[in-house]
């Protein structure tokens, strides 16, 4: 199956300002998460993605097609942007119902599908006959992505979809995505929240400066990325106690006890046949075990070293 | 100790008092407005305006006295002004007090009142510095955050406008008396001209409150930097526009204009009508001069319209204090 | 350092017209990094604006530092900071005049104000940018602002909402750490705002919970988490059915995360038996959470309960 997103040599300059410097990658379908600084690139390469921007050079295909002045294309593609730029004076339905017949589809259904889109999105029926002008943030954003699933697209492109909502209405946000990767739909997310990209996202996405510095799964990512040492916080009553044993069993490359009670931090030589003892070395060094944290598994690490 | 601490420090210092804050608030405020290159050249425009006037002061006080190069000068244009010149010089022995305070008097009510515009376009060019840029970029909440009170804001806000007034407005007048005073041909000058200082002190003031509430009010209608000074430019032209067509219709529209309800409490501060009468009366060739003045500016310089002026200016404060209330909140 | 509580309220309302933002909220909040958490519209930003006199109160009083907000404000304010949440500066001032200008506001004279002002500068991580005008600032250098602009008259609390707001993660991560230091280092209160529980478990110590105007939970975030202890997230490489069919055996519940890891109620007070299951199966963890998405759970539990209550 060919990739959902192609990009080949693909650049965007703004006079001599750039946006986009010779970037190639391929993003399949599922959950892809895009991340990096601000100023990397990210809105740049969401703008030529959705067909707003054309690029200076080199080439970018969705669905094997470039999506610059290609209506039929774009209305496969759904697009959430950031801000909160939603037209104030109108209500969510009559918005809807105006952009439902912008994307083709018939008067008859445009009604029942916007109610349908706004059910899904869990915007509470009571605020509907508010004008959007009087929405809190996280309602704006509700009505946002509800108009980029109204035409039912093959590719959901979202930037900061999550911007405004409380801790409820992430996981709600968030079920909603991935139920509709689990029907089929492609989703791009583009996100500062590394924690919530990490829990939602297969592939990632890593830009900086307008170039990628690197694409696919986490764990493809972490096993390319060179000097990497496996990293573990361990929680337990006698940190001394376990770090001489791990020691004494000489898998450390080095450990540190920091200046909190009961934490010891762990680098290990070799990962691989470090996990084939570990449970034997935790349960024979006699240490009472209440957490194993991996400083190195997280996104957030991944990020830092690759953008360094 | 070779490693110093570089990190956080706690401040264990007094605070200042809240005239302090107060003031700050202020002088924030004016340098903001003295940013404006504009309004730089229009203060030196006022100052410029106050030379002027002490000049005239220096030229009207060497009128009354005898010898004196301008009388000289005069005599030297024309014999009949010779004539006109003398009489000036026996009515300054004669009547000192009324000729210099006189004379003062209407000079400085002319010169009060006709610097006005240029200190109303100062204020408008002064708006966005007031309260509109605040406005526009939520700063109320970061001063509501503040030890101050909403209170304290508008108070240096005010002296904001207050002190840009008195760099336009009164450190011209003032200074224009000092001089003129000061080059006149005697001190007594001083003393007989202390009528038209406080005249000119009582009306500026007063105007000076008046037009900083105002200007608060208007800077506050809107948080777009181009709106507010245009807003108080329209108010003020069509105010004037509207004088010769309301005259003859509906006369209380008059009031509408601040800058004509200003001028009635100038008329009556200064009390001109009394002037006139007095120079009628103290030298003859004046009477006849004046008896050519028509009858309603006659009327109108005895009997300014101050109750509806002030009625008006009341409600236009009012409105002014209740857009800033409503405004000015830190939501 | 005093165990005076720094905010103390006794019925406090807010009522809109019909509606009531803040319902009878009666509180004794102890020094410390706090966050503070609830649905949007639920009273939370009411609670901080009441607190900082942004908004008057309806019924009830308040105390802030030991002192009636209503009568004291200014008083109060000497010693407050605060960051809000949206964009608000005074325009057309360079960075450095700003926070000088802060300062000031807050009671200090001015060379005391100019001094502390390039200390926080520093503090926050602003280097040459401050001399520019900060209409020109980036995002994450206006929230650097913003939290130097709150704590440069060394105040006693400081209120953040949403510090993060709009940052990179580098970003984010650096603004944490700073604000984690306040309290832990410092020993100047905070009161953290926020929507990400992840933030808020970094940084606080006490969590308070506000939905539908009224306050749901007030504890330390060491006593939410051992509520739920018993419980961990396991993250494997490999093995996932077996460790179910294991813990199935063993009568503990194991539910397969939205995350692909597994929650396992093994219901020890340590993860001992439960690495001892794993060593006989040969399956070695790669991460083992215990009380996993406590706060989160917490949260949506104290939620439902507050709707079924309505």
């Amino acid at each position: 199956m060919s990739a959902l997103i192609q990009a080949q040599e693909l650049s965007r300059w703004y006079g001599i300002v750039m946006g986009l410097n010779n970037v190639s990658f391929q993003i399949e379908r599922g959950l892809t998460g895009l991340v990096g600084p601000n100023g990397a690139g990210k809105s740049t390469l969401i703008q030529i993605i959705t067909g707003q921007l054309k690029p200076s050079s080199g080439q970018l295909t969705v669905f094997e097609q470039a999506p610059w002045n290609n209506p039929a294309l774009l209305r496969r593609i759904g697009y959430c942007p950031e801000g909160e730029a939603v037209p104030k004076e109108l209500r969510p339905m009559e918005w809807l119902e105006a952009l439902g017949l912008l994307s083709g589809l018939g008067p008859d259904e445009v009604k029942g599908r916007a109610e349908a889109i706004l059910d899904k999105v869990k915007l509470p029926r009571e605020h509907w006959g508010k004008r959007l002008g009087q929405y809190s943030k996280g309602m704006k954003q509700r009505v946002k992505l509800a108009q980029g699933l109204l035409h039912e697209p093959e590719l959901l492109v979202l930037d900061e979809p999550m911007n405004g909502l409380d801790p409820m209405g992430r996981q709600e946000v968030a079920q909603t995505l991935k139920e509709l990767a689990a029907g089929g739909v492609s989703i791009l997310i583009s996100s500062h929240i590394l924690a919530e990209m990490e829990a939602l996202c297969n592939n990632i996405l890593v830009l900086n400066w307008g170039r990628i510095l690197a694409s696919g799964s986490q764990k493809e990512i972490r096993s390319d990325i060179k000097n990497w040492s496996e990293e573990l916080e361990i929680e337990c009553d006698a940190p001394e106690k376990l770090a001489r044993h791990l020691f004494d069993a000489g898998v450390l490359a080095g450990f540190d006890l920091p200046p909190e009670q009961g934490l010891l931090r762990i680098r290990v030589k070799d990962a691989a046949s470090f996990y084939e003892e570990w449970t034997a070395l935790l349960l024979a060094s006699g240490a009472v075990v209440h957490a194993i944290r991996s400083r190195s598994r997280s996104l957030q690490n991944i990020y830092d070293k690759v953008t360094t | 100790m070779p490693l110093h601490d570089a990190h956080y420090q706690h401040w264990l210092g007094s605070h200042t008092s809240i005239w302090g804050r107060r003031l700050v608030i202020a002088q924030n405020g004016l340098s903001a407005c003295l940013r404006n290159k504009q309004l730089r050249t229009f203060i030196l425009a006022c100052w410029f305006g106050g030379l002027l006037m002490a000049g005239t002061l220096f030229f009207v006080g060497q009128l009354l006295v005898p010898d004196s190069i301008v009388t000289q000068w005069v005599a030297k244009m024309n014999p009949n002004l010779q004539a006109f010149a003398r009489m000036l010089t026996f009515w300054l022995k004669d009547h000192p007090a009324i000729s210099v305070g006189t004379t003062q008097n209407v000079l400085f009510y002319f010169y009060c009142v006709y610097s006005m515009p240029l200190s109303i376009f100062a204020l408008g060019l002064a708006l966005p510095a007031l309260i509109t840029r605040d406005l526009a970029s939520n700063a109320i909440v970061i001063y509501s955050s503040k030890a101050v009170t909403r209170g304290d804001y508008l108070l240096g806000k005010f002296c904001t406008a207050f002190g840009l007034m008195t760099l336009t407005w009164l450190g011209p007048v003032c200074a224009a008396w000092f001089m003129g005073n000061l080059l006149a041909p005697d001190w007594n000058f001083f003393w007989y001209a202390r009528i038209a200082l406080f005249h000119a002190l009582v009306f500026g003031l007063s105007s000076m409150v008046i037009l900083c509430l105002l200007a608060l009010g208007v800077s506050a209608v809107s948080s777009r930097e181009k709106s507010t000074p245009a807003i108080w430019f329209i108010w003020w032209v069509l105010g004037l526009a509207i004088q010769p067509i309301a005259l003859h219709t509906l006369p209380w529209l008059r009031h509408v204009s601040f800058g004509y309800d200003l001028r009635q409490i100038g008329l009556a501060t200064f009390r001109l009508g009394q002037d006139l009468k007095t120079a009628q009366d103290g030298i003859p060739i004046f009477g006849q001069m004046l008896k050519n003045v028509s009858l309603e500016t006659r009327a109108a310089l005895n009997d300014p319209t101050l109750g509806g002026a002030l009625a008006g200016l009341a409600l236009m404060l009012l409105a002014a204090a209740l857009i800033i209330k409503k405004r000015v909140a830190p939501e | 350092m005093t165990s005076e509580p720094v905010i103390e309220t006794e019925g406090l309302s807010k009522v809109f017209g019909r509606q009531r933002a803040l319902d009878n909220v009666s509180l004794k909040v102890a020094p410390g990094s706090i966050g503070l958490l609830g649905p949007n519209g639920a009273g939370k930003s009411t609670f901080m604006k009441c607190l900082l006199q942004l908004q008057p109160i309806t019924f009830g009083s308040a105390k802030l530092l030991g002192r009636e907000v209503g009568r004291e404000g200014r008083e109060i304010r000497k010693r407050v900071g605060y960051a809000p949440e949206q964009n608000c500066h005074i325009p057309g001032m360079a960075g450095c005049e700003y926070v000088t200008y802060c300062a000031q506001l807050s009671g200090l004279p001015f060379q005391a104000a100019r001094q502390r002002a390039h200390e926080m500068l520093d503090f926050v991580g602003m280097s040459q940018e401050r001399y520019r005008k900060v209409d020109s600032y980036s995002t994450g250098m206006k929230q650097r602002l913003k939290l130097a602009q709150a704590i440069v008259h060394d105040p006693e609390i400081v209120f953040l909402d949403e510090p993060t707001n709009g940052l990179d993660p580098k970003g984010q991560a650096q603004i944490l750490e700073l604000v984690q230091g306040l309290w832990r280092s410092y020993g100047i209160t905070v009161i953290l705002s926020s929507h990400l529980l992840h933030d808020v478990e970094q940084v606080c110590e006490q969590i308070i919970i506000i939905a539908r105007g009224k306050v749901l939970v007030h504890d330390s975030l060491e006593n939410l988490k051992a509520r739920k202890s018993g419980a961990a997230e396991v993250v494997l490489a490999r093995g996932h059915g077996e460790l179910q069919a294991a813990c199935r055996g063993k009568n503990w519940a194991c539910d397969v995360l939205p995350n692909g890891h597994l929650r396992i109620e093994h219901r020890a007070d340590t993860l001992n038996p439960l690495l001892t299951l794993m060593h006989e199966l040969h399956l070695p963890p790669l991460e083992i959470i215990p009380s996993p998405n406590a706060l989160e759970e917490t949260f949506v539990q104290a939620l439902e309960i507050s709707h079924a209550a309505a």
